[in-house]
């Protein structure tokens, strides 16, 4: 009995022993990606990939569009969220400057300077403070694109989608003296200042200056495109709602032809069976400069300056820019009919889309201009957008609205 | 200048002491009863009171949430928010003819050229020179209004407030009296005890018990201009074009309304089926042997002793409509922002919200909070000195 308990002494003690033995324990990196659930399964894919690989763990939750800003603004504040967070492409230049976020540039400047040789050039302006800071990188893209039905235009008598806002103007038209009703749906920002960037950029205006120095939201370009812009909804009775239902409007002719990001370009076959491959796409019709430059949209990626594990949440960024973890992504994306457009342009050609569609989008996205990353754009796009909404819903001045707009962003930009 | 000797200080102070041994023997007579009390006024004072002083603190500071506040006393945020700016408005001149200028669709003319405009049609006043010219820095034009035959422009410093706070108090003043009448409609229709009434009343009653955001996601896909929207569904079978009704200014307001009045009646309408209960019999009864009609009844009888029952749904009814949020953030702040279009539907929670968690102005969040709850007690104590409900009736 002696014996038997002095070996379960030993046996105890060498358990104990072996269980207090140093072990390298796996970190979890929380990440936060703004959008869908299929969204947050997409970065997983190339997470979980990253995960097996390093032996540690990443947990990704989805938060909505409408939720992000606020919640991401609260982590930031509270110094409580994820590792990693993905939003809209003005949130790095917003949440670095209220201290929230690791300045990549800083920290990383040699990995910085090689993701921007890779990534598609025209989303840097966007995500780049005035001081040259980093404090965000692309995560994906977004470009607006123009989707349309040739056989209900044909019918119509619209022969090719419009390449001009005359032309745009004509097919509304033509298509109008058909259906009587409405034709040509903005869906993503309708009535709102992201589709008004797209007229005042092929208008050949902008809303400041290059160096951010003044306001030019106010030029002749400005008023041209509003004064377009409104003329859509009130002579060409585009529909004003928030989201036109334009997938649907495809269907039933509703809506022949309409723009809207490109994320419809992989979930259009799926949503809708009854037309795959009965619509097209193209980039959006050039203003009077001549230009189709439209919005760019998409979203960045950041490490929280609470984050303890900073080096690590790098690590998996970069592993997301590699061809294995692009890859992984876009796979995922095409199994749930998602399009996620990576920023790396050597990936485009990974696309599952077919060539005349992907031809598509890269000729838009080599037209494409992101958000002003201006002081004081945030916080003034609200009023601006109040102003635009006197013009094209109440028939304000289009010059007296944005001449009050530019003094808004004036007196912010100089604060 | 009096001072007080040494002997009075003696008696004052041995006074306090014996004050303060009263009161704590007082305490201790009563100790079961307050150790009883002990967990209630610890989490009253960590959840109620402890926040109402620290939103006080706040509202006093410029607080944006990734620094620690920091104090900037009353005119900070206050002043911001209600700070008014009001000026005469001159006639607009052409500055190099020095005629007068009208304003014709939008455009200003000089008046020689008046005559050809309104004979093209176009509408035409005598134009002004233009708010912004005329009123201080930082400031913007709520509206313009004539007195004593000038033209005045009412300038704000926060237009996104007074908007909001205009909106909130048309849109009480709507909901809060229609939900007296529908509610008293329907318990005065439904007071008599029968099975169908008691079917009647839980149908209209179960809004009150449904989850508000619930409600407000399916209002907007009733109100939706697009096909899947159940009233321009109809419309559009029937031939009849579309309306927008979240995305027209002028529709913004009807719809809050429609939705209050669908989701509170039946809530009023079991309080003043409560207060009819208690009503007796024999009141009505003796106005019947009097002589006295339904109608005189009602109004003789009824209403008089629904007074404090009255009185309750209106002072609940303006705190609730004051402090609307839901409907607001739901169905309008998935058309564009939260107020929807123009901010017609901007109310001060709302504002509220956007300026604290969107915006993470939260110094100027806290104030806007102090100004809204000054309001509703204002508004209460009026309510309640208006009706008088100690009185006898």
């Amino acid at each position: 009995m002696k014996r038997l308990f002095v070996f379960a002494v030993i046996f105890t003690l060498a358990f104990g022993a072996l269980a207090a033995m140093p072990t390298r324990a796996a970190t979890t990196i929380t990440v936060w990606t703004t959008g869908s659930e299929d969204d947050a399964l997409i970065f997983k894919a190339a997470a979980d990939l990253w995960a097996a690989k390093t032996g540690n763990e990443v947990k990704v939750e989805a938060v909505s569009w409408n939720d992000t800003y606020a919640k991401n603004l609260a982590a930031v504040t509270s110094g409580q969220g994820p590792d990693i967070f993905t939003g809209g492409l003005s949130y790095g230049i917003d949440f670095g400057s209220k201290g929230g976020l690791v300045n990549l540039g800083e920290k990383f400047a040699d990995d910085i300077k090689s993701m921007r040789e890779v990534t598609y050039q025209g989303v840097w302006p966007s995500i780049v403070n005035t001081a040259g800071e980093v404090f965000a990188v692309p995560y994906d893209l977004t470009v607006y694109l123009m989707y349309f039905r040739p056989d209900l235009l044909k019918e119509a008598g619209v022969e090719a989608a419009p390449k001009t806002w005359e032309e745009l103007t004509e097919a509304i038209k033509m298509v109008q003296a058909k259906t009587e009703g409405s034709a040509f749906a903005m869906q993503w920002g309708n009535a709102q200042w992201l589709y008004f960037a797209n007229y005042l950029y092929q208008a050949g205006g902008d809303f400041y200056t290059p160096d951010c120095s003044e306001v030019t939201i106010n030029s002749e370009a400005g008023v041209t495109a509003l004064e377009f812009m409104a003329s859509l909804y009130q002579e060409y009775g585009s529909p004003t709602d928030g989201w036109p239902d334009l997938e649907n409007g495809l269907v039933t002719g509703q809506y022949p032809f309409g723009a809207t990001g490109n994320w419809l370009v992989g979930s259009l076959d799926v949503g809708k069976p009854e037309i795959a491959g009965k619509w097209e796409i193209a980039p959006l019709p050039a203003g009077p400069s001549g230009k189709s430059t439209v919005f760019l949209g998409g979203r960045v990626m950041g490490i929280m300056s609470f984050s303890q594990n900073v080096d690590l949440a790098w690590d998996l960024i970069k592993f997301l820019y590699t061809e294995e973890g692009a890859s992984a992504m876009l796979s995922k994306a095409t199994e749930k009919s998602a399009i996620f457009f990576p920023p790396v342009t050597a990936y485009y050609d990974l696309l599952k889309v077919d060539a005349a569609k992907l031809e598509a989008i890269k000729t838009q996205l080599n037209d494409a201009k992101g958000p002003p990353n201006c002081p004081g754009w945030e916080e003034g796009a609200n009023e601006v957008q109040r102003l635009l909404d006197t013009v094209l819903l109440k028939d304000a001045d289009a010059q007296e609205a944005l001449d009050a707009a530019a003094a808004e962003l004036e007196r912010l930009l100089n604060e | 200048m009096t001072s007080l000797t040494a002997s009075q200080l003696d008696v004052s102070s041995a006074q306090a002491t014996a004050k303060g041994g009263t009161l704590f023997h007082q305490i201790w007579k009563r100790r079961t009863s307050y150790f009883l009390l002990t967990p209630f006024l610890v989490l009253f004072l960590i959840f109620v009171v402890f926040p109402i002083g620290a939103s006080a603190y706040l509202s006093l500071t410029e607080f944006k949430g990734t620094k620690p506040p920091v104090y900037k006393g009353f005119d900070e945020n206050f002043g911001a928010l209600l700070a008014l700016d009001l000026k005469e408005l001159t006639l607009a001149v052409d500055k190099t003819t020095g005629e007068q200028l009208y304003r014709c669709d939008r455009k200003n003319i000089p008046q020689s050229q008046v005559a050809a405009a309104k004979e093209a049609g176009q509408t035409c006043e005598i134009a002004y020179s233009r708010p912004a010219e005329v009123l201080n820095k930082g400031f913007r034009e709520l509206g313009q209004f004539n007195l004593l035959g000038k033209r005045f422009t009412l300038g704000v410093s926060d237009a996104r407030f007074w908007t909001a706070l205009w909106n909130t108090l048309r849109y009480s003043l709507i909901v809060v009296p229609l939900g007296i009448i529908f509610g008293l409609g329907l318990a005065l229709a439904l007071q008599r005890q029968s099975s169908v009434n008691y079917v009647l009343r839980t149908i209209f009653f179960l809004p009150s018990v449904t989850s508000t955001i619930a409600i407000a996601t399916i209002w907007r896909y009733i109100f939706s201009s697009e096909n899947y929207g159940l009233i321009n569904g109809v419309l559009t079978q029937l031939g009849i074009a579309p309306i927008t009704f979240l995305a027209n200014p002028d529709w913004t307001m009807p719809v809050l309304v429609l939705m209050a009045l669908w989701g509170g009646m039946g809530y009023n309408m079991i309080l003043f089926l409560a207060g009819l209960q208690s009503i007796s019999a024999e009141l009505y009864e003796a106005a019947a042997i009097d002589g006295a009609s339904q109608r005189q009844r009602l109004w003789q009888i009824t209403i008089p002793m629904l007074r404090p029952t009255l009185l309750y749904v209106l002072v609940t009814g303006t705190i609730s409509a004051m402090q609307i949020f839901d409907a607001v953030y739901v169905v309008l702040g998935s058309v564009e922002r939260i107020g929807g279009v123009l901010d017609s539907g901007l109310t001060v929670v709302p504002y509220l919200y956007d300026t604290g968690f969107a915006n993470f102005k939260l110094g100027y969040a806290a104030a806007i909070a102090w100004v809204l709850f000054m309001i509703i007690f204002g508004l209460t104590v009026l309510n309640l000195r208006l009706g008088r409900v100690n009185e006898p009736v």
